[in-house]
């Protein structure tokens, strides 16, 4: 497709905790809320400047859920994470990048 | 002999929409055949009133339906839908079917002029056209642009956009006194821009023209966030220090994952009245080495020609003003361009989500 090598398909709750989506290009991705929310990018949760994490992944619960799910633009994505959070804009890129990092984890 | 559907369908699917490349027939263009002795009438519905090749290809089905045997007369009507994005579901700008960026990487590259004038003469074509005016601070749409009706603020405080040369026009210029400036914070600038796409009664539009502020700051941003945006159109002019900020335009839909569909290079020659010689005043083949290095088609080329300047100047854009003239020839063609380019990209999305909101159970 023009504009990218791939865009959301479908996406979809896959049990409680866990969001999937079916990408264009043929490739499942599966991310826990929980892992997602450990690495939001926005500047409360990194430092804008250094890159730093602010945010303390133990204090983050396994059992995250989420409100809910909405596009941004063309490229991205918005989580409204169930403890309120909702300041992170995950882009396509990032979500692949974390669903790699976990599959290679496993 | 009598003449059966059948006959017409088979006769018409050898033609081929050149930039779709697919048959006639199997695109659905070819609707409500009816058949009366020798007399076989048809709608010939196209992606888009715009459509560059619309004449070309009413002859192709004339001929090719006037060759069987027992036809003695032909009328191919010719009728468009465009296509879009599915409209359901998106948050912003449900009504608008195609939302196209004008953008460029800096200013003074004739972006706003050719958004006017691609505009306008979709507009001509019979699409139903809107345009945004997204330079929060410096407006030159209410300028180019013959107003018929002023902006509404009704009480429910949705926008009624202006009215003019068969356009709806938005532009924080319609707001701000002649002489004065909009000085503002990057996140007044960008809600400015939030409230034209989601407050303004746009209504139903085929092609919602975008004039991007130059750069990659906080509004474009913005636009790419809060709309999802069809498509991006980069303005240059030829010469090579302007093709530094073209790259910048580019890389920046690029990563909001904005389809490119090609560069328009203006004030590309001109046209000495004297002896008719071409001068490229400001170099050569800007838009093309670009163009070519980003994988994008060059779209058109704008002579550089006054009447650009003094017909936008008193607000008769050169589509309307002196539509024989080269450049606004060359401006139709762009538009013609782009709107082919936008049937091809709707056919081409592999089932991608143009927007999305999901609900959780938790």
């Amino acid at each position: 497709m023009v504009g990218g090598s791939y865009a959301v398909r479908r996406i979809y709750q896959v049990d409680s905790h866990t969001l999937g989506i079916d990408w264009t290009d043929g490739v499942v991705g599966r991310w826990r809320l929980a892992e997602l929310r450990r690495h939001c990018p926005c500047a409360h949760c990194v430092d804008e400047w250094t890159r730093e994490p602010r945010l303390d992944p133990t204090t983050v619960s396994d059992d995250l859920t989420a409100k809910g799910i909405e596009s941004v633009g063309r490229y991205a994505l918005r989580v409204v994470f169930a403890d309120g959070h909702d300041a992170g804009i995950y882009t396509h890129a990032l979500l692949r990048e974390l669903d790699r990092a976990q599959a290679s984890r496993k | 002999m009598k003449v059966t559907e059948q006959a017409v369908i088979e006769a018409l699917r050898p033609i081929q929409d050149p930039d779709l490349r697919r048959s006639i027939v199997d695109l659905a263009f070819v609707q409500n055949i009816v058949i009366a002795g020798g007399r076989v009438a048809f709608d010939l519905v196209l992606t888009t009133p715009a459509c560059p090749v619309r004449e070309q290809l009413q002859a192709a089905c004339e001929r090719a339906v006037a060759a069987l045997p027992g036809v003695k007369e032909v009328a191919v009507a010719l009728k468009a839908e465009t296509r879009g994005a599915p409209l359901a579901g998106r948050k912003v700008l449900e009504t608008v079917r195609n939302i196209v960026a004008i953008a460029s990487g800096k200013g003074g590259v004739a972006k706003s002029t050719t958004a006017v004038n691609v505009a306008v003469a979709l507009a001509q074509s019979g699409a139903r056209v809107g345009l945004l005016d997204a330079d929060i601070y410096g407006p030159s749409v209410p300028m180019m642009l013959e107003v018929e009706e002023e902006p509404k603020m009704s009480a429910d405080g949705v926008i009624r956009p202006a009215l003019a040369l068969g356009l709806k026009v938005m532009s924080i210029g319609f707001f701000i006194p002649p002489g004065r400036a909009a000085i503002l914070r990057g996140p007044m600038a960008s809600g400015y821009v939030t409230q034209f796409l989601s407050n303004v009664e746009w209504g139903e539009l085929d092609y919602l023209i975008v004039d991007y502020p130059p750069g990659t700051g906080d509004i474009q941003l913005t636009l790419s966030q809060q709309a999802a945006v069809t498509a991006a159109v980069i303005c240059t002019t030829p010469q090579d220090i302007s093709l530094i900020d073209v790259r910048k335009a580019i890389a920046m839909f690029e990563t909001t994952k904005v389809p490119r569909l090609g560069v328009v290079e203006t004030m590309s020659y001109f046209v000495c009245d004297g002896c008719g010689k071409q001068h490229a005043l400001l170099g050569e083949g800007g838009g093309q080495r670009i163009a070519a290095e980003a994988g994008l088609p060059l779209l058109g080329q704008i002579p550089i020609d006054p009447r650009v300047v003094s017909g936008g100047d008193r607000g008769r854009p050169i589509v309307v003003e002196w539509p024989d003239a080269p450049a606004a020839e060359a401006y139709r063609s762009v538009a013609g361009a782009i709107a082919a380019r936008l049937s091809t990209l709707h056919l081409d999305q592999d089932g991608a989500l143009e927007s999305f909101s999901l609900g959780w159970n938790a």
